[in-house]
């Protein structure tokens, strides 16, 4: 349009298209989206996880809690009870916590079928992070109880079983399950409870922490990325687990010297390359067939690819997803290097294409919100600062205020003789 | 008393509270206490259904009827570890007491196993289900047909993790490193070259058995070579280059002898003919080792401003480190390769 008044305002088509408005992080949404999951019925679609249940109270009560506002907007009674729940999963001689009431025998309960209401790892870490969240001190946990009975988890391979069950004598030894999950959560809960060596009020048998990490070691698959065991695909939730159990038994990062005891990834440069190459944008979502559920490898992304909408994938070759821009940037973060991202592309894939206007955030993009992906999608944002979200620690899934409360418990601090 | 076989029978609702064959059962209520969190609205027949598994548990009790309560459990809830457990142990004691498959009970391991497939399909992302199979296949010694099960599984998601664990399993029990499997993944890899999953797969039957010496003549060569034509059909295929490193690397051979190959999908001079940021990214590599840094940088610039800008902090951070190569862990010697 040549004549346009050159001093109008008004936008021609001469003029570049005004810069898309950049997406918030709903937060008054995100707020009733998670005092809806705490204070009403979760939908019947969530009885696949009852026998977890204690991992969906995690994500409900960590999800308020990392956006800032657990404290604010519930009550302290809701709180107590909710403690007095968390407690009421915890088995009686004090030694773990079961992943949820579905099995508890109550009274029925006796030495010879215990067995089918056990203490799990699940159980155990979501309930103790659960009960920080919600202030409080863990003086209802038996620590030296609870910590030898993770230690009886352990395989001599340095692997950890998720439970004792009525069924483990009709295991053997190459059908059990010995994932990093497991690991990773003995070592979160041996972290918080155990603390500096001293500060139990006995002597109480510690996890082998040499095995641990030749294990966690043993996982790298042929691409640098880690599996569910030696020879299996790589997977970002695995080399989670993998990251953060290393962190967590404060073997991650060698020191300068070299040391005797197994320590670090195998590959710490060609993993930190999995790892970022895991970020990419969905390429499927205009098109009309598209399912949430669909089996079909997506089409490949567009060559060079674009810039904008990157969310990461937890494999080759497979959507983006929610919980994996937790799960991979977690592991960026812990390795201190998660500034080689793109911070604003995955900003854009969680808040423009995965955020729900009901508040939280779904798996894919036009999938309904879950207590998981609402979560993690927040913690994942928290880690690159997002205003309106807690600082977070990676390796616990929490806000930093509860590592650093647990940090500063007196009780696990060595006693210094007066 | 009821079968416990086909499908529609099993949809059929079990009535504990007017069937005899609870009548002795008191069942133990979910005591979920005054205000607790995460509670979900179960539907009455799984609130049912569960507090007669507790009473039964509390019991001990591995009566055959044990067999109707816990698959109509697992129908409700296939993630229950728990009842897959019970039921695994009450189908056990009745096998020692040699009355799994007699007239009254009429059920056997072959039926457990038909009817166990059929819940994989309805629950495909189940792990539980996989390791109930997993027990029963160890239990029988003989992994005849498993192949063909988990294949039907590939043919609804061929890149199921729980079943590839399985098939994983059923190789190593049962020493299947064969023909037959390779061909597996040769077919999968046919109908999606995408697939990391049967790539993995592949790696593991063919370089991956643990405590092994190097491989036979000719596997290298012959992989190489797979990987290679799977490149050329699709040069930007992580899984494939991922591959013939992993490849290479397995045998010694060193990842220089790929320049000519790589700079075909990548020549750095000339920018438009670029096909593949994964041969960008390995040539960076080779240059760098052969000491040419000014060509290292620019394959790294040209990843960093056009042919992947999504990573170009990465990219970047790459080229802060060349010339700083570690030394090659002891794992991963590297020889000549022969001509």
């Amino acid at each position: 349009m040549a004549d346009i008044n050159p001093s109008s305002t008004t936008l021609t088509s001469s003029e570049p298209p005004p810069p898309k408005p950049r997406a918030t992080f709903e937060k008054q949404r995100n707020i009733k989206y998670w005092l809806r999951c705490l204070r009403t019925l979760l939908p019947t679609e969530y009885t696949s996880n009852d026998l977890n249940r204690t991992s969906l109270a995690f994500f409900c009560v960590n999800g308020l809690h990392v956006i800032g506002e657990l404290g604010n907007l519930t009550k302290p009674e809701e709180r107590e009870e909710w403690i007095s729940w968390l407690y009421s999963c915890q088995i009686p001689s004090g030694a773990g916590f079961r992943g949820g009431p579905a099995t508890d025998l109550s009274d029925k309960r006796s030495p010879d079928n215990e067995m089918w209401d056990p203490p799990t790892l699940p159980g155990t870490f979501f309930c103790i992070i659960t009960l920080l969240s919600l202030g409080d001190d863990l003086a209802r946990i038996n620590r030296e109880a609870t910590l030898e009975w993770v230690a009886s988890l352990q395989r001599s391979d340095g692997s950890f079983a998720e439970m004792r069950t009525g069924a483990e004598e009709l295991e053997k030894d190459h059908t059990l399950t010995r994932d990093p999950r497991f690991i990773y959560l003995a070592a979160a809960i041996r972290w918080i409870l155990r603390g500096e060596e001293g500060s139990l009020s006995r002597e109480t048998k510690d996890i082998d922490v040499d095995q641990a990490v030749r294990y966690l070691q043993s996982c790298e698959a042929h691409d640098y990325g880690f599996g569910s065991r030696p020879g299996a695909e790589s997977h970002a939730g695995h080399v989670f687990c993998v990251i953060a159990a290393l962190s967590l038994l404060g073997r991650l990062h060698p020191p300068k010297t070299p040391v005797s005891y197994p320590i670090g990834l195998p590959h710490p440069e060609k993993t930190i390359h999995w790892l970022v190459s895991r970020q990419q944008a969905p390429t499927d979502i205009e098109h009309e067939d598209f399912k949430i559920d669909s089996h079909i490898s997506p089409p490949p992304p567009s060559f060079p690819a674009q810039t904008s909408n990157n969310g990461f994938n937890g494999r080759d070759n497979k959507r983006p997803d929610t919980c994996y821009s937790f799960w991979v940037v977690g592991c960026l973060d812990l390795l201190k290097k998660s500034h080689l991202v793109d911070a604003e592309s995955n900003r854009e894939y969680l808040l423009e294409n995965t955020a729900h206007i009901i508040g939280g955030f779904g798996k894919v993009p036009k999938a309904p919100p879950d207590v998981l992906h609402s979560c993690l999608g927040a913690v994942s944002l928290g880690i690159s600062r997002e205003e309106g979200i807690n600082r977070v620690d990676s390796a616990l899934c929490t806000s930093l205020q509860t590592r650093e409360r647990v940090e500063g418990f007196e009780w696990r601090k060595k006693k210094v003789a007066a | 008393m009821a079968s416990y076989s086909s499908e529609e029978e099993e949809e059929e609702e079990l009535d504990y509270t007017n069937d005899p064959v609870w009548a002795d059962v008191t069942p133990l209520p979910q005591d979920d206490g005054h205000n607790p969190l995460a509670q979900i609205a179960y539907s009455p027949e799984y609130t049912i259904a569960m507090s007669y598994l507790r009473a039964i548990m509390a019991a001990n009790d591995h009566s055959p009827r044990v067999l109707n309560l816990t698959s109509d459990i697992i129908g409700m809830n296939a993630a229950h570890y728990t009842v897959w457990g019970y039921r695994f142990k009450t189908l056990m004691s009745l096998d020692r007491s040699q009355t799994l498959e007699d007239e009254k009970i009429g059920w056997s391991w072959r039926q457990e196993l038909e009817w166990v497939q059929s819940i994989a399909k309805r629950y495909e992302k189940n792990y539980q289900i996989w390791h109930h199979r997993q027990l029963i296949i160890d239990h029988l010694d003989d992994p005849t047909g498993e192949r063909a099960v988990t294949g039907e599984m590939f043919a609804l998601d061929s890149k199921n993790y729980h079943v590839w664990t399985y098939r994983q399993w059923l190789v190593q029990r049962f020493q299947l490193f064969d023909e037959e499997e390779l061909a597996a993944t040769a077919s999968l890899l046919e109908e999606d070259v995408r697939n990391n999953s049967a790539w993995n797969h592949r790696y593991f039957i063919v370089l991956g058995r643990l405590g092994e010496a190097g491989p036979e003549e000719g596997v290298v060569e012959r992989e190489s070579e797979l990987a290679k034509e799977a490149i050329s059909k699709a040069p930007q295929n992580p899984s494939a280059w991922n591959y013939l490193k992993a490849v290479l690397r397995k045998g010694g051979i060193e990842l220089a002898t790929l320049k000519p190959f790589c700079e075909s999908f990548a020549p750095i001079l000339s920018p438009d003919e670029i096909k593949s940021s994964h041969a960008l990214d390995i040539l960076s590599e080779i240059y760098d080792e052969a000491g040419d840094s000014v060509k290292a940088e620019k394959a790294l610039e040209l990843l960093a401003s056009k042919f992947d800008p999504v990573r170009k902090n990465y990219w970047r951070y790459r080229r802060r480190l060349l010339g700083s190569k570690p030394t090659p862990a002891s794992d991963t010697p590297t020889i000549q390769a022969t001509a």
